[in-house]
């Protein structure tokens, strides 16, 4: 289960200018601190990526070959797990017109 | 995140009143916006507007925070074409919403690099310089006409 985030959350951990975070397990527990405590954003997901497409510009893809780690919009979590396909499907010559249908499992 | 799925949130987040992608008339609108402030001798279209406007009347220097004290000098009652560069290349593109005050926020804290204000009905354009090694805006009057910008802060004229 990825680890969840709040940002701007005041008096729990400061991240850096006016930002704060505090890290949960689960989704249940980030929703419920967030909906309880005012000025809190909604949960994000962190996860670990081996590679990802970097988008340096609108519409400009990059494959980088390197671990990060990222903040995803928990829905994201509904998506097809991606594989080793992925990426080449992405950047194939034959991918959609619209290449983010390949990442939301829709192509 | 992908830009094409920030641009989504932001339009399940505003009704279309509010946030419109120009999707059949975005071309038209660059166009109008290119004929009335940029130099006409350009070999490319819609790319690296920066280098070719006609006016450049700086207006004042700001702390990039400080943008949403700028936007809400617009009328929260109008819409205005905000127009994002994707870099600040000489290839860079632009794409062009249509937006609200608080819709243009939203987008404006999303974007990647410099990106104009304009009037819909193109009496005045806003270019906003971005300096992210500085963090801060350049605000420059890409027209004739007075902006929104322009008004005096706290009295003191711009």
């Amino acid at each position: 289960m990825p680890e969840m985030i709040n940002q701007s959350c005041r008096n729990i951990q400061k991240l850096k200018g006016d930002d704060y975070y505090y890290a949960f397990q689960t989704y249940e527990e980030a929703l419920n601190f967030s909906v309880e405590n005012p000025g809190t954003e909604d949960p994000l997901a962190l996860i670990l990526q081996e590679e990802y497409i970097d988008e340096p510009e609108p519409g400009k893809y990059l494959h980088i070959k390197e671990r990060r780690v990222t903040e995803w919009d928990v829905e994201f979590l509904n998506r097809p797990k991606r594989n080793e396909k992925t990426i080449p499907d992405f950047f194939s010559p034959d991918a959609p017109s619209n290449r983010l249908d390949i990442v939301r499992g829709l192509a | 995140m992908f830009w094409d799925e920030k641009i989504e949130v932001l339009k399940k987040k505003f009704p279309q009143d509010q946030f419109r992608i120009p999707f059949s008339d975005w071309s038209d609108i660059l166009k109008k916006i290119e004929t009335k402030f940029l130099k006409r001798s350009r070999e490319y279209r819609f790319t690296y507007w920066s280098e070719y406007l006609k006016e450049k009347a700086p207006i004042r220097i700001i702390p990039r925070q400080e943008i949403g004290r700028e936007i809400a000098k617009l009328s929260s009652r109008q819409n205005y074409w905000v127009i994002i560069a994707c870099d600040n290349a000489p290839t860079t593109e632009h794409l062009v919403y249509d937006c609200k005050i608080d819709a243009a926020k939203a987008l404006l804290s999303i974007a990647p690099a410099d990106f104009y204000l304009g009037d819909k009905k193109y009496a005045w354009l806003a270019y906003f310089k971005v300096d992210c090694a500085e963090n801060r805006i350049s605000l420059i009057n890409a027209g004739v006409t007075p902006t929104p910008f322009d008004l005096p802060v706290n009295g003191v004229p711009a």
